[in-house]
């Protein structure tokens, strides 16, 4: 573990103007990781720098080599800027160029004595977001030795860990991984969800855990960067937040922020916009659409069920169907039974797989896309 | 490799605990369809067949496959049979 303050020296070796390529690493490798992005982020503010994290740590996505006609103009560097790949809604990743400035611009200075525990690969967009918002901040950054859940916790709690940025997936596992009791005992003062929807359940966990501090969730893209905030303890985006020049919304339901797609379907109920989930998520049954979150909360609420995850499986009659992984003591018959009831046919499982482990991005979301074999 | 007898209990089990106790295994035949006899629709059929893949260890292969000649359970039994890659 490191403590990353504004005190640390800016590396030298970089090329000016050009593409400055991140390798991603394992685990292992992550404090070197983050001590290097931290050195960039850092130069970048102050000299025009181009900051591009590597797509080749990605086994999915193609190299640098094969994006070279979509590539940002490395001449004439005046602004810093941020390059990150996304996958969008295409499957074709892409890659993404932000305004460093502008993105500092949006982020709202914190409180200065923040010690913020980093939960994101750093290079990932949430990674860097709280990487940038410590800078801004010019608060501290504890960088873990790794992603686990264990290394987490004990870095909160050997650092004083007094700000966190979180998917709810990753609070789940980490209840599970080191109990109510050890994360009660962290000193959190501010609670941030991202990545996926925080769901009422999860908010309230939160604020059971740490009823002191303040509990928010964030809507962000790696596409678009932070869009906003919402600290009033309830689920979903108030709509006064969605709307405006820059928002707009498909047919079924899909964000567009500046004319650009999301590939987040949302829904509007009582004011808000609930998100349903990444549109490759949305499981395609017979034309109907589900979302894996509206079956992942109901099978969460059933005793025995600790963690799970919906996802999409082929149907020859079909097209797909619902297919759910879960972890706990529940036995299949009856969890299934239970799912029966509560959700409506469409969404019901057609299969149900109790499981040792609960597949995980290294973004720290659910896994929901990739299939398992039966 | 299981044989159509088996397939046809585990089909009839399955039928069972999709139609939520409405059916019992032992109501279920193997001249009796599926929709029309047994009251399943398209979704309780995928999960059926999702069950037996599942069960069977296989992936059905949809190539060529003419759903409308496999009404029964027999039929789907038979159908599952072929599919096992001993088959």
């Amino acid at each position: 573990m490191i403590l990353l303050d504004d005190h640390q020296p800016i590396p030298d070796a970089y090329t000016p103007g050009g593409m400055y390529r991140v390798r991603v690493g394992t685990d292992e490798r992550l404090v070197d990781q983050a001590r290097t992005l931290w050195g960039f982020a850092r130069r970048a503010l102050r000299d025009p720098l181009e900051l591009a994290l590597d797509p080749l740590a990605e086994p999915d996505i193609p190299p640098l080599a094969d994006l070279e006609s979509t590539r940002p103009a490395q001449t004439g560097c005046t602004r810093s800027t941020l390059t990150l790949f996304s996958s969008g809604t295409t499957g074709t990743p892409k890659p993404l160029q932000h305004d460093l400035a502008s993105v500092m611009q949006r982020k709202r200075a914190g409180e200065t004595g923040a010690r913020w525990l980093l939960t994101y690969a750093p290079w990932r967009w949430a990674g860097l977001s709280v990487m940038l918002h410590v800078l801004k901040s010019q608060a501290i950054l504890i960088v873990p030795d790794g992603l686990g859940p264990e290394t987490l916790v004990r870095a909160a709690e050997q650092a004083g860990a007094t700000h966190v940025s979180l998917t709810p997936s990753f609070l789940r596992r980490m209840e599970l991984t080191c109990g109510e009791q050890a994360l009660r005992t962290l000193p959190l003062q501010q609670v941030t969800f991202g990545g996926e929807a925080a769901t009422q359940p999860v908010l309230d966990t939160a604020g059971r855990l740490w009823p002191t501090a303040r509990i928010s969730h964030v809507y962000a893209s790696t596409e678009a960067g932070d869009v906003c905030a919402v600290s009033d303890g309830k689920a979903g985006i108030p709509q006064s937040k969605l709307t405006g020049e820059r928002f707009g919304f498909t047919e079924d339901g899909e964000l567009t922020i500046d004319g650009r797609a999301t590939g987040d379907l949302w829904e509007l109920r009582d004011g808000r916009y609930l998100f349903l989930g990444r549109r490759q998520e949305m499981i395609n049954v017979g034309g109907a659409k589900v979302s894996p979150y509206e079956v992942e909360s109901a099978a969460l609420a059933i005793a025995g069920i600790i963690e799970c995850r919906a996802y999409a499986v082929p149907s020859p009659l079909l097209g797909q169907v619902v297919a759910l992984d879960y972890r706990g003591e529940a036995d299949e018959k009856t969890a299934l039974r239970t799912l029966r009831e509560k959700l409506p046919k469409i969404a019901w499982p057609a299969q149900i797989n109790r499981v040792d482990t609960i597949a995980m991005t290294d973004a720290g979301k659910t896994q929901r896309i990739e299939r398992q074999n039966p | 490799m299981k044989q159509a007898d088996a397939i046809k209990t585990y089909l009839a089990q399955q039928i069972e605990e999709i139609k939520l106790g409405a059916v019992t295994a032992g109501q279920v035949s193997g001249d009796q369809r599926l929709i029309q006899d047994l009251g399943l629709d398209s979704l309780d059929y995928a999960t059926c067949l999702l069950g037996c893949e599942k069960w069977l260890g296989i992936k059905v292969r949809e190539e060529g496959v003419d759903w409308s000649q496999i009404q029964t359970v027999d039929q789907l039994a038979q159908f599952l049979e072929a599919q096992q890659p001993d088959a």
